[in-house]
């Protein structure tokens, strides 16, 4: 099992972590290091956040903004039947208590009052239902409260799509100059997006009443397509929308909401949806695929997970001891899955295997207590896991730290071995500028010469760090590339105009 | 419709025997069904004692029991008769006056029939068990002259529930044809028919209470205008005077309301819960044999066919011999191949097939070969032979045509309909999309399995004839009303994936290419394929498309 104190101390005073070669992490002193190398990408993006404006529309209608006017009680009812549903009609009444009969004003005063005492007692139940659907995205999905809320790569090409603040978002191409930036009446509070596999153009972005699929051409100039290009997909009940997932041969798309037990599985030509429904754990708060497309882990706001094979869509439940399932990441083949608990600072392991019928416990592979390095200056770090991503060939680990008020949030990378046992290896820290926190990270999907981790940092930062290796597995299509040496690396990187030249100079 | 002397293992193996276990299933629950009507027409709040013995001993009543044995007697035959009409493929009318053919068929007249009969019939049973003032159909009246003896009178409540049935009945039957109510869809993922039950028994309950509501509110406005001919009418032909105070009690009378309302509830249930069985169990089990993956087995005959002889050319070669084993393909059919013929006429061996819309109608369709993976037999000849009696009617008399076309009414009823015809065109795709799958699969799989080059010899072809789908599928959305998306009705009995088969199919295709470009790569640049296609291929490459 591997700990934090195998691995080398973290830089300190403002160092950067640049990439890695030959085994170890290149850090950079210059703190403008990002901006050399924006120099040579297409974009070292930035976004700080005074430049955005959040959206400042309410949850709620915007009833209170406007002028009192007497409707008559049919259409307060009517209004008040359609805003916010039975209770919201019963409460009309009840309010309007002078206009109806008086028994009828006690008995839906009466109704109302069961009501509020049900969901109370199922709110004591699953306590996340008493939370308002944004303090629900920013619980369960992995929105950050910088600039950027979501970030996904193309898996097949180099072109990501960015969520901001205002709830829009822009897709940056490497090939393109243009960067489309998408605006929908329904894409408040985007929680997580990911783009259609097998397809070039089809964007998937889970918002606060629904779930778009945008379809954004590629070979377009304009940088404002319509809303005409979205498909809305929405479900009664199934909101807010934290958690999408494709299957990786794109037929399907899989949504999952806290406040819906069931999580939808979509048929997005037809636009119509079958609910998986089952009982317990109060909602599915993420869901993700694993790479083979044969299982589909789908995470509750409880104590418990559940892996759903996707052949016959029956599933198998994992009850956690602590808390819910915070993060989890597939292996490349789909074998194993790795998974954090909120409240342990632990990495469980799960190892699938279609000969014995499936594992029975979890393994600890990972330990990240808290650890203190002393150096020049006393550098702690450790925590509980925000996220986890492995890399598309299986060799590099990325874990997100929580921060606490001691210490930052910082990125521990780790090596991974599936043979001849599998077991996690140090390999160093990421970090960033001085007051910068990493808020998301997601690794590229096809990148030639080891791996390229895309790090979102709180100051709405969007940085590169590659890893340089070479990897055992990984087939190469189109011939073999030359390793990337350290000393002809220059010229090899720089004059390509990629997403990903991050060198120093 | 399908036809049960036709050799064809989805019949065989599936709908027939699906549909006889949900009629035993509906048989089954009917008793429950029964006691829970029972209980429901019999409810008073106030004394529950009596309703519940007054129930028992209703439910041990004769009639009661006669009327169980005649409703079990209806839901065997409406369960044997409906089964006949189930298909995968719909059968869409491309302007109103197909429509209008369609619905006054003589098949239809007779499922329209048969439905009256039957929810009369359903309705006749209800109003027994209900027994009280709606149990006959006559009822001891007193004349307000002659008071001194009783005299029989028409029983308005009997004869309106009656009417109530045959209403229904026939509505079901009329939904049925315009809503495409026999279609059934594959689902799109596969699961156990227990949770897939439980999962739309919901959403069946639902729907039919709407529909039955709905059914309601158009019977009563129909029997206030013209309830009274059906009402003049029996009771000269049975010579019972009429009762004049129904209407009046109809009316303002809530039990009455509220028991006419759960027997609607009771006979839409009935029904329901049959076509939902069936309906859902062949959706299951329609999907139990698809692979996730290719299996080679089964599959390994069908994607040569579909496009190598479409290409029309590599059928020569002999490595290609075990992918085109057939000529006469399931997976040809004639929508698509017109629809890509138009694309590549110079590829001359189609043309002999391809003449005219009318004949290719008549060509052997999707699902009708044997020899197919899928083979479901939907051959509609009588509507097909009526269609192209009307048609070439009105080319032979082109005069007479053109005098029509000035006709407001004529117009309206020839005037094609919007996305019909686009939606006749792709109604039976899904086995294309499933073709798709499978050879692009296959093609992904020969990269690093196919030691002989089998497919590789024959991959110019595949792609070409992908390629030109494509290109002909982009034509296609460039029509008006191709690419817009059909309105969603939020509950509607019938299945209404089919109005969105174009999509799924064009998805499909760009998924099917680009698996096959992800897989080759920069390897796809050696295929000689013509330079028109290799512009579209980069693109693919590019992901640009």
């Amino acid at each position: 099992m591997c700990s934090l104190a195998l691995f080398p101390p973290p830089l300190s005073g403002g160092q950067i972590t640049l990439y890695e070669a030959n085994n170890e992490l290149v850090a950079g002193s210059s703190p403008d290091c990002y901006e050399k190398q924006g120099a040579q990408t297409l974009s070292a993006l930035n976004f700080p956040r005074e430049t955005l404006k959040p959206h400042s529309r309410p949850e709620s209608s915007s009833k209170a903004a406007f002028l009192d006017h007497k409707d008559t009680l049919w259409m307060r009812s009517a209004g008040a039947w359609r805003d916010a549903g039975l209770s919201g009609l019963l409460d009309e009444i009840t309010n309007s208590a002078e206009e109806v009969p008086k028994w009828l004003a006690v008995s839906s005063g009466c109704v109302l009052a069961l009501i509020r005492w049900m969901s109370s007692f199922h709110g004591s139940l699953f306590p996340h239902l008493t939370l308002s659907g944004e303090e629900m995205t920013a619980e369960f999905s992995q929105v950050s409260d910088s600039a950027i809320r979501s970030f996904a790569w193309h898996p097949h090409t180099d072109k990501f799509a960015v969520a901001l603040l205002d709830d829009s978002i822009k897709i940056y191409n490497s090939r393109s100059a243009t960067a489309p930036t998408l605006k929908h009446r329904l894409q408040r509070n985007v929680s997580a997006m990911q783009w259609k596999p097998l397809c070039a153009s089809a964007l998937a972005v889970a918002c606060h009443t629904c779930l778009l699929v945008w379809h954004v051409d590629p070979s377009s100039l304009s940088t404002r397509p319509s809303s005409g290009c979205a498909q809305v997909l929405s479900h009664p009940g199934h909101s807010p929308v934290t958690s999408v997932a494709w299957s990786p041969s794109g037929s399907l798309l899989v949504s999952a909401s806290p406040v819906d037990t069931a999580m939808m599985v979509w048929d997005v030509a037809a636009e119509n949806c079958v609910p998986l429904q089952r009982v317990g754990g109060g909602g599915v708060t993420n869901v993700s695929w694993s790479p083979d497309g044969s299982r589909l882990l789908a995470a509750t706001p409880s104590a418990l997970f559940r892996v759903w094979e996707t052949r016959m869509w029956t599933c198998e439940r994992w009850p956690c001891l602590k808390g819910r399932c915070q993060s989890a990441c597939w292996s490349p083949d789909g074998s194993r899955l790795l998974f954090s608990v909120q409240g342990e600072m632990v990495i469980y392991a799960l190892t699938f295997s279609d000969m014995t019928g499936g594992p029975k416990s979890a393994a600890v592979v990972a330990d990240l207590s808290e650890t203190t390095f002393s150096g020049i200056d006393d550098i702690t770090v450790g925590g509980e896991v925000q996220s986890l991503a492995w890399d598309p060939t299986g060799e590099r680990l990325a874990v997100l730290l929580k921060g606490s008020s001691s210490h930052p949030a910082i990125i521990a990378v780790f090596k991974t071995r599936s043979s001849p046992v599998f077991e996690l290896l140090p390999c160093g820290f990421v970090s960033g500028e001085i007051g910068a926190e990493p808020r998301l990270i997601q690794f590229h999907p096809h990148f030639q010469h080891g791996a390229l981790l895309t790090v979102c940092w709180s100051n709405g930062r969007i940085s590169h760090v590659p890893f340089y290796f070479v990897s055992v597995g990984r087939p190469h299509t189109g011939g073999s590339p030359p390793l990337p040496h350290i000393t002809s690396k220059i010229e090899d990187y720089s004059t390509t105009h990629t997403l990903y030249t991050e060198q120093i100079s | 419709m399908l036809s049960f002397n036709q050799d064809c293992w989805f019949v065989r193996k599936v709908v027939r025997w699906r549909a006889l276990a949900s009629i035993a299933w509906s048989v089954l629950l009917l008793p429950a069904t029964t006691t829970l009507f029972v209980f429901l027409v019999r409810f008073s709040l106030f004394h529950p004692v009596e309703w519940i013995s007054e129930c028992f001993g209703l439910l041990t009543a004769a009639s009661t029991i006669f009327s169980l044995i005649l409703l079990c007697g209806v839901v065997l035959v409406i369960g044997f008769f409906n089964l006949e009409g189930y298909t995968v493929v719909p059968s869409i009318p491309c302007s109103r006056v197909a429509l209008l053919a369609k619905v006054l068929h003589p098949r239809q007249c007779v499922h329209s029939l048969v439905h009256c009969t039957v929810g009369m019939m359903v309705m006749w049973c209800a109003s027994v068990m209900a027994g009280g003032r709606y149990q006959a159909l006559g009822s001891p009246c007193t004349r307000g002259e002659s008071a001194d003896a009783p005299e029989v009178c028409l029983n308005e409540y009997h004869l309106f529930l009656l009417l109530a049935g045959a209403f229904i009945g026939y509505s079901h039957s009329f939904l049925g044809v315009v809503q495409n109510m026999n279609y059934v869809s594959f689902q799109i993922i596969q699961q156990y028919k227990y949770l897939r039950c439980k999962g739309s028994l919901p959403w069946v309950l639902k729907c039919s209470a709407v529909q039955s509501l709905y059914a309601v509110r158009n019977y009563v406005a129909l029997y206030f205008f013209f309830g009274h001919i059906p009402r003049a009418w029996i009771s000269n032909s049975l010579n019972l005077p009429i009762d004049r105070v129904f209407f009046f009690f109809f009316v303002f009378d809530v039990r009455n309301n509220a028991i006419s309302l759960t027997l609607f509830l009771a006979l839409f249930l009935c029904l329901c819960v049959s076509v939902c069985f069936s309906v859902s169990s062949a959706v299951v089990s329609g999907t139990e044999d698809l692979p996730q993956t290719p299996r080679p087995s089964v599959l390994l005959k069908t994607p040569g066919s579909v496009f190598l002889k479409s290409s029309g050319r590599g059928i020569s070669s002999p490595l290609t011999a075990p992918f085109t084993p057939d000529l006469d393909s399931p997976f040809s059919t004639p929508s698509l191949r017109h629809l890509a013929a138009q694309q590549v006429p110079q590829q001359g061996q189609w043309l002999g097939s391809v003449q005219s819309p009318h004949i290719i109608r008549r060509g052997p369709k999707l699902w009708s070969t044997s020899t197919g993976l899928l083979s479901l037999i939907l051959i509609k000849k009588t509507l097909q032979v009526f269609f192209i009696l009307f048609t070439s009617a009105l080319t032979c008399c082109a005069q007479v045509k053109g005098f029509m076309a000035k006709r407001v009414l004529v117009v309206y009823l020839f005037n094609k309909l919007p996305e019909a015809s686009s939606q006749a065109l792709f109604a039976d795709s899904q086995a294309h999309i499933w073709a798709l799958e499978g050879l692009s699969h296959l093609v992904a799989a020969s990269f690093s399995e196919d030691k002989y080059g089998v497919v590789q010899t024959t991959l110019p072809s595949i792609l070409g004839c992908m390629l030109s789908l494509q290109e002909a599928v982009d034509r296609h959305f460039k029509l008006p009303h191709a690419s817009s998306k059909p309105v969603k009705t939020s509950c509607s009995m019938g299945d209404s994936t089919y109005k969105t088969l174009r999509f799924a199919l064009r998805a499909a295709l760009k998924t099917s290419i680009y698996r096959i470009t992800s897989t080759f790569g920069e390897h796809l640049n050696a295929v000689c394929i013509s330079a028109e296609h290799q512009k579209r291929l980069q693109q693919f490459m590019e992901y640009r498309e």
